[in-house]
């Protein structure tokens, strides 16, 4: 599904990641791990492909293609998804509006005929239904007044409605009580398949516990510096950061 | 003072149509308008030595010999039907400047309501054909005293409602229009009305001058919504004065959008004649091509206890040019005023241009008066957030741009109105997407 080989990349001339290594199979789940500034975010942006992230080395292959000519919304229609570790509050523009383009962005590419506005109105209850989302936020400005929690729990309400190959999640847990997160993964869960892959970034390990990963990797300066099974997120909430670094150095 | 022959041609126009128009056979009318156009030829245009046209040149006027329309004129029914409020409302629709009684419905109206085309509203012509004022800005508003052709007269007495919308529709056409609105609402009576400036697609090619006048009275505890669309065709001039005044307790709320015409300016004048009073303007400018938008306000706060907003926003394309002038004067017995003002431009093109200048003058030591304005591209991170989610660049910016005019759009009373002007919006950046602009 994902290929990651040696990539390097810097940001403003900084040099964030330097040379990681990283596959995942379709149906897994992988986990990334680090302390803040180890580079998880950079990844992140890196493989959706924001401006300014520039790759120096290396390769991102998805399923075989390279990413790295691709633009945002050509990746997103390949079925890459990023939910945002800061989703991006859009005034004046309402989320169906919003939701409904990407629909239709993804099925074009796809080759399926537009959703009308009733099927798109049916699907997107239904899952908002089971992220206990009110329905009222279809017709709100994107995350504009939402409060942290809805603002992550409408990034996985939108990967619910694009169901995207991969989805790259950049600390969906950070601001979210248990109730909330409990929420979050049951709805990560609901589109674990064997086609589809996950990549879960997260400084604690708590998300883990509901969204169980089959290989966890811990980032540190821009390295892969330890992979492991659950167990190692595990490990790392016993021992902390500081000893596995110490440990891999 | 440029170019006499322009001034005299005009008056030689006005010689040569006087025997036509509304009033005719009233000798102090006649009167009237023979001092009109004599200001007119006195004052010349307004030009940039005037600090309010300092931005905006009308030299282009100068150099057209100008026609008044033909008395005739009809519209295209498809024409009228894509202008028009898909609501049930008091339509008045004007031709060549001449009100055409088979696209209008004025329909039934409430007692204490008077509602009529200026060329049927004898008894009030010398009342609407009053001066907007005695400076030399009033060059504009004296030419179409003497040459305006018909208009709207809504009189409303105390505490008359209309629950539907007032619809003024005019069709550009390649000569010069002059319509004379006058609105005036008795206290606590309340009406919406939308005044709309359409392509009449004549020609492609000729350019058009719209020149309006309006004057506005709103009484005490009476209530306004005044919306105003200007769309004309991309060759066209318009110009546009109005003058308002708002009564104590009152409320005045006018949304102006302009998307359309080469030239194009709206000037407004609100006077704060009682206390108490809520003035919220909104505007909204869609420059593309090499269309020079102009709005230019003063508000005036003359009493105490008064509260005022203004929000203008501005999409500039290609080498368009936006203005935004936002005059607030504060008296000195004004206190307790809060007066607001915001402008925001996104500049799409390298050769886009906004000048933007808010004018404050506060005598009063008691007041909240704040006034700010940016100027900048569409948010790269919400392109970014947008393109995430797999949509393409051009539909993103297109996005982007219809939530930041929804603010303004937003002020639009709710309804078939707010969908109207709306439509026209999402109309008018569908089009200049789709054609390879707003990039």
């Amino acid at each position: 599904m994902l290929e990651i080989k040696n990539l390097h990349a810097t940001v403003d001339g900084k040099e964030i990641l330097r040379g990681i290594d990283l596959t995942i199979k379709p149906g897994e789940v992988h986990a990334i791990m680090g302390p803040n500034g180890s580079g998880k975010s950079t990844l992140s942006y890196v493989l959706a492909g924001r401006d300014g992230y520039e790759v120096t080395e290396g390769d991102i292959l998805f399923n075989g293609q390279s990413l790295l000519n691709l633009e945002p919304e050509e990746r997103a229609r390949e079925g890459v998804f990023l939910a945002f570790q800061y989703p991006v509050e859009i005034p004046g523009v309402a989320n169906a509006t919003f939701l409904r383009s990407a629909v239709n962005a993804v099925r074009k590419h796809r080759g399926l005929a537009d959703m009308d506005a009733m099927t798109f109105l049916k699907t997107a209850k239904a899952k908002m239904k089971q992220l206990q989302m009110d329905e009222k936020f279809l017709q709100r400005a994107v995350n504009q007044g939402f409060s942290g929690g809805e603002k992550k729990r409408n990034e996985v309400f939108q990967m619910a409605m694009l169901e995207p190959k991969l989805a790259i999640l950049d600390e969906t847990d950070s601001g979210l009580d248990i109730d909330a997160l409990k929420i979050v993964a049951e709805g990560v869960n609901a589109l674990r398949s064997p086609e589809r892959s996950a990549m879960v970034i997260t400084h604690y390990q708590r998300l883990l516990d509901y969204i169980v990963p089959d290989v966890v990797h811990v980032l540190s300066k821009g390295r892969i510096i330890k992979t492991g099974g659950k167990d190692l997120a595990l490990e790392l909430e016993a021992k902390g950061y500081a000893d596995i670094i110490a440990d891999a150095a | 003072m440029s170019a006499l022959p322009f001034t005299e041609h005009l008056a030689g126009a006005y010689e040569a149509a006087a025997g036509s128009l509304p009033g005719a056979k009233d000798a102090d009318v006649v009167a009237r308008r023979k001092a009109a156009i004599a200001a007119f030829q006195r004052l010349g245009l307004p030009n940039h030595k005037l600090e309010s046209w300092k931005f905006t040149g009308l030299n282009a006027l100068e150099r057209q010999q100008w026609t008044l329309p033909a008395n005739d004129g009809s519209v295209d029914p498809a024409r009228l039907q894509a202008a028009a409020l898909n609501a049930d409302s008091h339509r008045l629709v004007f031709v060549n400047g001449r009100f055409d009684a088979a696209a209008s419905k004025i329909g039934s109206l409430p007692k204490g309501a008077t509602l009529l085309p200026l060329s049927q509203a004898a008894g009030n012509l010398a009342d609407v054909l009053a001066a907007a004022g005695d400076k030399r800005e009033i060059s504009l508003s004296e030419l179409n005293a003497a040459l305006a052709s018909d208009g709207v007269v809504l009189l409303l007495e105390d505490g008359v409602v209309l629950d539907k919308p007032v619809e003024i529709i005019s069709f550009g056409v390649p000569a010069l229009v002059n319509l004379r609105h006058l609105i005036r609402l008795g206290a606590k009576a309340e009406a919406t009305v939308l005044e709309s400036y359409r392509d009449g697609g004549a020609s492609e090619k000729l350019a058009g001058w719209t020149n309006v006048y309006a004057h506005v009275a709103v009484g005490a505890g009476a209530r306004l919504a005044h919306i105003r669309l200007q769309a004309e065709s991309d060759a066209a001039y318009h110009a546009a004065l109005g003058r308002v005044s708002v009564g104590a307790g009152a409320r005045y709320a006018h949304v102006s959008v302009q998307g359309g015409a080469a030239l194009a300016r709206h000037e407004l004048h609100v006077d704060f004649a009682g206390s108490d009073a809520e003035v919220d303007v909104q505007g909204l400018v869609l420059a593309h091509g090499s269309a020079h938008l102009d709005h230019t306000l003063f508000l005036h706060h003359a009493v105490p206890d008064c509260r005022s907003n203004q929000l203008f926003k501005h999409v500039v394309d290609d080498h368009g040019h936006a203005v935004f002038q936002g005059g607030i004067r504060v008296a000195p017995q004004a206190q307790k005023t809060d007066a607001q003002q915001l402008s925001r431009t996104l500049l799409l093109a390298d050769r886009a241009q906004i000048d933007t200048k808010p004018e404050l003058e506060i005598l009063a030591d008691d007041v909240k008066c704040s006034h700010g304005a940016s100027i900048g591209d569409v948010d790269a991170q919400q392109l970014f957030y947008m393109q995430a989610r797999g949509i393409p660049v051009a539909e993103a910016r297109r996005l982007l741009l219809s939530g930041f005019a929804y603010e303004v759009v937003n002020a639009v009373p709710e309804g078939a109105l707010r969908d109207h002007v709306e439509a026209f919006v999402e109309g008018w950046l569908a089009a200049n997407s789709e054609k390879g602009g707003l990039k």
